[in-house]
């Protein structure tokens, strides 16, 4: 049924106003606590195995991932019973069906990552049983958990990014608590694709095309669908800032490594790696992005993106990963001397040994092509997010 | 009254070293500095994973008085890279009983440090463990049946968001979405429900790739080996070739399949059992035809026609130990009795005796092998001591010569051929790899190993699965080495 325009208006203006006052936020604080407890004990966790490498479900980094899902999965749940049984009529006409039940978008999706997170937690159980414990990201059953979590960090990002597109009062604040829960969801990106994204191989095709691939779509779909400006640069500050923070932080505590072989006796907890100069290419991303729109259409600018993306990334990164390799990043800050227990002499042989470059002439094109599939998903997926009122 | 020993008394000895078919844990008897020590460690099945470590320190009375830790460390980093040590714990019930759980994380070939600190002081011992995968565990049907539902809910809530954000999600407060948006929901949904098919069809063969390559690196294959027979002169030699890409001639230090070492001075020790009847056993030295060891050759002995189980056993200098597996068919008068590779080589056909309490094997010599199994049947899983004497007559102990440096060796079949160890009174362990890894430290080599022939002889051993076994105990006496054998049921 279509409502007639009169009232729509009306009620639209209602939500809108409700939308702004802050008084039923909570809910989007809540989900923005839980997307960030949840990253951070993904970084805390990986920290974990390369440092102490023995652990229980009882860590305090599995703690913090499970309660980032509980707590997404407890306030979307809520959120949906209070929204359906007892949400007044502005609260159902903001909200999304979903058999037969009613909540925002944003808090279905939280709600599907924190059942994402409960089966993998059996089926990584019984992964380790049949195949022993995996000392790696990417398996399936860590798979299914990254999903879960990527679920609550998106369903988190729709959340404010809904009460964004439909506020007509403070779009700023909105706005950055947007740009915040984009940002979580690129660190996470950043974390799983780090297999991918080592410094030895920050001269080589390989790198620059995954990080193509992997963080045009997300940060071209967030700056697509901000209402604020420097949403690029943005969100590689909240990616950059907060491993920084855990890269500082971890060391400080201390840890010892509790399986073998033990090939660096370590002492404190082993750091992220330092970020990626993603500001790198998203500040240019914000120079261009901006001026292009409504010049060149959406096919033009995934292809102009990507190739800022990675002549920018490139000209920031190559470089940098030759001081990564120098003793000059060997201290608390850059932390490149950090080894993980488990670095066998061979490995260790080759940390400060960059892999040395590949057919760049063929690779580099590649990544740019990568990457302008990647942007042009993005622009999709941004446009259809800047649409999003529920 | 004659015992198990020479007239020279506590004779340090010690045994070929050996891996086994279907019989991963081990099983250790010997001397933690002034402590008699019975150690076992269960696997996991999988690794990395947790192993369970027992330790019985003989004599205890009270578990308080006291303390027991144990260490595991790779073969290449020692126990200058293995983690701390882990206390064992008292076992209620059994004062002389401490557990402890320990991480192994690669399929190799580790050092277990066990150290005792008591009344009597500190002693320590190094035992080599092999870390091995063996076990492929499907799924349980009840959790396979409650992540199905769970996919299931996973998947029907995704298109569902998926249709709800095509439908509704982009509609200002309170307006219905039309025919077009629903129309649009469907495709999106059916357009969805491709990729989420695409996706699980993706994570199947993912998981299929991950299973396959967890057995192809992880789980436990020994190297493929083939047997054969072939007529030289009068006689007919056994080759047991290795023909494996894994070991190819030029062997990597790093590698765990790095350089075979020399046991006793001899590379292989090679056991032949007659399949089905297992009535006749041969216990042979083969000789590597070059220093790539590719081919190791033994003269065949005289042996009744049929169908043989072949077992070769190597070690690498990792202590990485293993058993080939082969088998042959061997012709009737194909063997000859005067023409042993090796002098210790030995060969053996006859019944055997069933198990008892007290079960009696006539020897050729006239004296009795004795296994006192006692009153308690065999249990499949459930470590115990094989007690073996020689004795004459009247029941009085006598003395053995050492074979191969051992009072005994002890062989376990099993009847379906999936079960194969090779014991000795230490246990189950490589002798050699323990020797490689006292060695490498600053401990005294022949340190817990020591196997005095002055007494009865108890040997640990856990039959791994239920079923029909057959034990042959090999001793020797004036310079005769002869050969008992008995039937035994292992119960669930």
């Amino acid at each position: 049924m279509t409502t007639a325009a009169p009232a729509v208006a009306g009620r639209h203006v209602v939500a809108q106003t409700r939308a702004a006052d802050g008084a039923t936020q909570w809910s989007i604080y809540s989900v923005l606590f839980a997307s960030t407890s949840v990253i951070l004990g993904v970084i805390w966790d990986i920290s974990w195995h390369r440092s102490i490498g023995r652990d229980t479900f009882w860590t305090p980094a599995h703690l913090a991932i499970y309660l980032g899902g509980v707590v997404a999965g407890l306030t979307c749940g809520w959120l949906a019973l209070q929204t359906t049984f007892a949400g007044s009529e502005d609260d159902r006409g903001t909200a999304v069906r979903f058999w037969g039940f009613r909540a925002p978008l944003g808090a279905w999706v939280c709600i599907w990552g924190a059942i994402a997170m409960i089966t993998s937690a059996p089926f990584d159980d019984w992964w380790h049983n049949a195949y022993g414990l995996d000392v790696k990201i990417i398996s399936p059953p860590h798979m299914l958990l990254a999903a879960g979590i990527a679920a609550i960090q998106c369903g988190a990002m729709l959340m404010t990014l809904a009460w964004q597109n439909r506020a007509i009062g403070d779009r700023g604040r909105l706005g950055r608590l947007y740009l915040l829960a984009a940002g979580l969801l690129l660190l996470l990106v950043a974390t799983v694709a780090t297999e991918h994204t080592q410094r030895w191989d920050m001269h080589q095709s390989h790198f620059y095309q995954v990080s193509a691939g992997a963080f045009l779509f997300f940060i071209v779909s967030t700056a697509r669908a901000s209402v604020a400006r420097w949403p690029a640069t943005t969100v590689a500050l909240v990616y950059s800032g907060l491993t920084l923070f855990m890269l500082i932080l971890l060391p400080l505590f201390p840890a010892q490594p509790l399986l073998g072989p033990i090939y660096v006796q370590i002492d404190r907890f082993m750091p992220t790696d330092f970020p990626l100069l993603l500001i790198v290419p998203a500040f240019a991303l914000d120079l261009v992005m901006p001026r292009a729109r409504g010049r060149i259409n959406d096919w033009l600018l995934a292809f102009l993106a990507s190739a800022v993306f990675v002549v920018a990334f490139v000209a920031a990164q190559w470089p940098f990963a030759d001081f990564l390799m120098t003793p000059w990043a060997r201290n608390w800050f850059f932390a490149s001397h950090r080894m993980p227990y488990s670095a066998d002499p061979a490995f260790q042989a080759r940390w400060y040994r960059m892999n040395p470059p590949d057919q760049l002439s063929l690779g580099l094109p590649i990544a740019i092509a990568i990457g302008y599939v990647s942007a042009r998903c993005g622009l999709w997926w941004g446009n259809w997010m800047s649409r999003v009122q529920r | 009254m004659k015992r198990w020993a020479p007239p020279a008394a506590a004779i340090g000895l010690a045994i070929l070293s050996m891996a086994h078919v279907g019989s991963p844990d081990t099983f250790f008897a010997g001397k933690a500095g002034p402590y008699d020590v019975h150690v076992s460690v269960r696997l996991p099945g999988v690794i990395p994973g947790r192993a369970q470590v027992a330790v019985r320190v003989q004599g205890v009375t009270d578990p308080a008085s006291h303390q027991v830790t144990v260490r595991a460390g790779q073969w290449n980093v020692g126990l200058k890279g293995a983690p701390p040590a882990e206390a064992a714990v008292p076992v209620p019930g059994d004062p002389t009983l401490y557990a402890s759980e320990l991480w192994f994380m690669t399929a190799s070939s580790y050092q277990l440090a066990v150290a005792v600190h008591g009344p009597a002081g500190h002693g320590e011992i190094l035992i080599p463990v092999m870390a091995l995968a063996t076990a492929e565990r499907a799924m349980p049907s009840w959790l396979g049946g409650v992540l199905a539902a769970l996919g299931v809910l996973l998947t029907a809530g995704l298109l569902t968001i998926i249709g709800a954000a095509v439908r509704e999600s982009g509609l200002p407060a309170g307006v219905q979405p039309d025919a077009t948006r629903r129309r649009r929901a469907r495709f999106g949904i059916a357009v969805a429900g491709i990729l989420a098919a695409l996706a699980l069809w993706g994570g199947n063969r993912w998981w299929a790739a991950e299973a396959s390559s967890y057995s192809r690196s992880v789980l436990y294959r020994p190297f493929e080996a083939v047997a054969s027979l072939a007529p030289r002169d009068d006689r007919h030699v056994l080759t047991l070739s290795i023909r494996d890409p894994r070991w190819t001639g030029t062997p990597f230090p790093q590698s765990r399949y790095n350089a075979l070492m020399p046991d006793h001075g001899k590379l292989m020790h090679l056991f032949m059992v007659r399949d089905g009847s297992l009535d006749a056993l041969a216990h042979l030295h083969p000789i590597a035809r070059s220093a790539a060891a590719l081919d190791f050759d033994a003269n065949l002995p005289l042996l009744p026609a049929g169908r043989y189980r072949v077992y070769g056993d190597i070690v690498h200098d990792s202590g990485f130990a293993q058993t080939l597996v082969s088998s042959i068919d061997v012709p009737a008068g194909g063997g000859a009795a005067a023409t042993a590779t090796d002098p210790d080589d030995s060969w053996f056909t006859g019944a055997s005796q069933p198990e008892r309490a007290l079960a009696s094997y006539a020897l050729a010599d006239g004296s009795r092998l004795v296994w006192e199994r006692g009153d308690a049947p065999i249990a499949a899983g459930v470590e115990r001591d094989l007690r073996f004497s020689v004795q004459d007559a009247g029941g009085a102990d006598l003395s053995v010569e050492p074979y191969m440096g051992m009072a005994a060796h002890v062989v376990v079949a099993s009847r379906d051929g999936s079960v194969f160890a090779h014991l000795h009174p230490s246990g189950s362990i490589s002798i050699a790899a323990m020797q490689r890894f006292a060695g490498a430290s600053d401990s005294d080599p022949h340190a817990g190993h020591m196997t005095t022939l002055n007494g009865r002889v108890g040997i640990p051993y856990a039959f791994p699965k239920a079923g029909a076994y057959r034990l042959f105990v090999q001793v020797k006496r004036t310079g005769t080495v002869m050969t008992a054998a008995f039937d035994l049921n292992a119960r669930p």
